[in-house]
């Protein structure tokens, strides 16, 4: 098992039979258009879609337990256009200049991580299914606690910073790259995990 | 559940393994990446190999946005075949279905509805049967909904919801010929009732422990359709017929019969032509109309008003334009003759002539516009009757729907209905007596046996007025304007009988009333200052509030309930707000209202719905 890894900010948890998810660890994001001018490409933001967007077009800024939004283009917040940094409720709408419409739901109260789903038809930068900005943890289950929902899970699974990296943590034996473990084990970039009736595999998004 | 293949694998030349997604019927599936970035979906064909190779090549040119799309069958060194399909983001309507366990919105289902039998449709004009549709390979995104494995389905798979691989899976939907081996388009027909079932309930109509009992149930009993509004119910029984002869003959027209019933209808059939197969013969589908969607003259909807705007808002507005005519007439009529000699008995008389006079040369003015001394629906629907009489099958899916429903209206002979009227009003004055007697044995509103005798005259009289012209025009048609003008003339006799009562019982209601009302509206009355209430006061009241509400509704013997509160609350509340307006008695108008339509419920003859499909 390879140590700790410096702690990547954007990871790509692929899980079987439930879907990607894009996992966004900095307190704060970017929002905006997909970059298609470069080659490969590079987007100004660490979420970005397809579509009638700036290429910066919003901040979503983690405070405490709490997400303020600063709109740096035309948006919308449960209806209403705003300008100024605004709290964000939970769950609530965020519409991108009229376009990208987005839910952010705070899943647990619990966790300050919160979840954010394209509710528009619009191609994002990863064929992810939700895109979770992770404050300290990020839980994985049947029940809708969970930021990432996997309906056919017999237990939870938790993902939680530590030690300046991620760790993972299953009340049942878990197997990370072919090697069992029970309790915690830590994570480093492209690993897989698998245990019970499930598997899924971390790939860090480099910058 | 795991899978065969971990993300990151590349087992075929050129596509990278992302996750797995699901494990169908065939193998497992598969979310990949070409090396130039396509999302697709690669599915690993596990089971009867040969077979599903021949239907995939079969079907991997077919172009439909319903259909999902097969881009190719790869072979890699392993000697394991891939299909490379198109990836779908969404979920599968499985999926939808277990999001949303007590079923799904009608308007949802109706689009889902719509884009899998257009797909359907398409297969089966290419000669082909999908013969496993089920919720898990039907795709949804984006409000998109495209049906998976085709060309795969030549075994029935066992995939389930719940990712149990022993469990039954499609046995669900498996239509009972095919235990025949009988496979036509038929079975994908059946397939999409069970999931149109599934859809509105979340259920699927036959379940069971063992694939066994589920399959027998599929061949010999019927569905349980009580879940279901009624309205729908015909159309589920006819897209699950067991009988592949009987049932609904095309996806399209499960469609079609779906929209009608789902939406408020009157059982007319027309003729309609669905999209069928391109290399098939056009087939009719009989299907539920509203008269409003296809039966109404240019003139009703206003589009040939031909200039006159005035006899036009006369059509449109006819209990406006009656009331508009009769007031002036009566108006005139007392300024002339000041009812001279008259009885005061008369006056109501006067008013209610002046209302039938109005009302005939409206309906005058209403055919003259409409170029038909028939009312347009009825004339409408009658053509459509006699142009609908050679389709066979039309007629009897009419009969179908009014065996499930019960007629509309029933006929009565002359007999029948005086019996029937009488009887109802005998049982009105009996309750009528009772509640007076219980009011005044209570102590509560009617304080002495004159009052009480005078409430329950009141109440008789009042509900008499709402069932006597109710039960003569019973199934003959809805003539709204005319029913209202009769019932309030009877509710004007009604209240002159009541006034005269009260001189009888010498009742006092402390009215002031009636002269402000007279002085307001008819200065040409003389009112007679007896202390208590006039002549005007009581029949303006029991005229008003029997006008005021559609009393044959709910008096009608093919009424929805026996005794609705709500149609008691709404005519209290008018009988309140009529009390304000003409100064009566508040508290005896409030009591009258609501007895006389609990009373007129209650007395009123009441068939339940099973038993109306019988008589």
């Amino acid at each position: 098992m390879s140590g700790h890894a410096a702690l990547a900010t954007r990871w790509i948890l692929w899980i079987d039979g439930v879907g990607a998810f894009l996992m966004l660890l900095s307190e704060e994001v970017l929002v905006g258009r997909m970059n298609s001018t470069t080659n490969p490409p590079f987007d100004d933001a660490d979420i970005s879609w397809m579509g009638n967007l700036s290429r910066r077009h919003l901040t979503l800024r983690r405070t405490g337990d709490d997400y303020v939004v600063q709109p740096l283009a035309r948006t919308s917040l449960q209806g209403r256009v705003i300008t100024e940094p605004t709290w964000l409720p939970s769950p609530c709408e965020l519409l991108l200049n009229d376009s990208v419409r987005l839910k952010f739901e705070l899943c647990s109260p619990l966790s300050a991580s919160a979840r954010i789903e394209v509710l528009s038809n619009h191609r994002g930068r990863w064929p992810v299914q939700g895109i979770i900005l992770m404050a300290d943890t990020c839980l994985l289950g049947a029940g809708p606690e969970n930021h990432i929902r996997c309906p056919s899970w017999p237990s939870q699974l938790v993902l939680v910073r530590r030690d300046g990296g991620l760790a993972i943590k299953s009340r049942e034996t878990l197997t990370i790259n072919n090697s069992p473990r029970s309790g915690w084990g830590s994570l480093s970039h492209d690993q897989t995990v698998s245990g019970e009736g499930f598997r899924m595999r971390l790939e860090e998004l480099k910058p | 559940m795991t899978f065969r293949y971990p993300p990151e694998s590349k087992p075929l030349d050129g596509y990278t393994i992302k996750r797995a997604i699901q494990r169908g019927g065939f193998g497992e599936v598969y979310f990949a990446l070409s090396d130039a970035g396509k999302e697709v979906a690669l599915k690993l064909l596990q089971t009867n190999l040969d077979i599903e190779l021949r239907g995939v090549s079969q079907c991997l040119n077919l172009k439909h946005p319903n259909l999902l799309t097969l881009f190719d069958v790869k072979q890699n060194s392993s000697g394991e075949h891939w299909v490379v399909m198109e990836y779908m983001a969404g979920q599968t309507l499985d999926a939808v279905l277990a999001a949303q366990p007590a079923g799904l919105p009608i308007a949802q289902v109706e689009q889902l509805l719509q884009g899998i039998a257009d797909g359907v449709s398409y297969l089966h004009g290419q000669g082909l049967v999908h013969r496993d549709l089920n919720p898990a390979n039907i795709y949804v995104e984006n409000g998109l909904v495209k049906i998976g494995d085709v060309g795969l389905s030549k075994f029935i798979s066992v995939s389930h919801r719940s990712g149990h691989t022993e469990s039954v899976g499609t046995v669900y939907y498996m239509a009972p010929e095919i235990a025949h081996g009988r496979y036509g388009h038929e079975i994908d027909v059946y397939a999409l009732g069970v999931i149109l079932f599934e859809m509105l309930t979340g259920k699927v109509p036959f379940e069971g422990e063992t694939t066994g009992e589920i399959l027998m149930k599929q061949l010999t009993q019927p569905p349980d359709l009580s879940s279901l509004q009624p309205k729908l119910r015909p159309v589920l029984q006819r897209a699950l017929a067991k009988d592949p002869a009987h049932r609904t003959p095309s996806a399209q027209a499960l469609v079609a019969e779906f929209r009608a019933a789902s939406k408020p209808v009157v059982p007319i059939p027309v003729t309609l032509v669905a999209s069928v197969p391109s290399d098939s013969k056009p087939e009719p589908v009989p299907v539920f109309v509203q008269p409003s969607d296809c039966f109404l003259p240019d003139t009703v909807t206003g589009t040939s008003s031909n200039g006159n705007s005035f006899l036009q808002w006369i059509v449109d507005r006819p209990v406006l334009a009656v009331l508009g005519l009769a007031v002036p007439w009566f108006y005139l009529i007392a300024f002339t003759t000041r009812f001279a000699g008259m009885p005061r008995a008369l006056v109501p008389t006067i008013a209610g002539a002046c209302l039938l006079l109005s009302f005939i040369i409206v309906r005058i003015i209403t055919a003259i516009v409409r170029g038909t001394f028939l009312s347009p629906p009825r004339e409408a629907m009658q053509s459509v009757r006699q142009r609908s009489k050679t389709d066979d099958r039309v007629h009897r899916l009419n009969e179908e729907y009014h065996r499930y429903r019960g007629p509309e209206t029933r006929e009565l002979d002359l007999l029948d209905r005086l019996a029937e009227m009488t009887g109802s009003m005998a049982v009105a004055a009996l309750c009528s007596a009772l509640i007076a007697l219980a009011l005044w044995w209570l102590n509560a509103f009617v304080k002495s046996p004159s009052q009480a005798t005078f409430f329950a005259i009141g109440t008789t009289l009042g509900s008499w007025a709402a069932i006597m012209p109710a039960k003569l025009w019973e199934g003959r048609g809805r003539d709204g304007v005319a029913r209202r003008i009769a019932t309030m003339t009877l509710g004007a006799i009604a209240g002159a009988t009541l006034f005269a009562m009260s001189n009888v019982l010498k009742i006092d209601m402390h009215i002031e009333c009636a002269e402000h009302v007279a002085a307001s509206w008819a200065p040409t009355f003389q009112m007679s200052r007896v202390s208590a209430m006039a002549l005007q006061g009581y029949s303006i009241f029991f005229a008003a509030l029997l006008l005021a509400r559609r009393w044959w509704y709910r008096v009608d013997a093919y009424r929805d309930k026996r005794l609705s509160f709500v149609s008691i609350i709404i005519t209290t509340g008018a009988a309140f707000v009529l009390s304000l307006v003409t100064r009566f008695p508040t508290d005896w108008a409030v009591m009258w209202g609501l007895t006389m339509s609990a009373v007129s419920q209650l007395a009123a003859v009441w068939i339940p719905t099973p038993e109306r499909q019988r008589s």
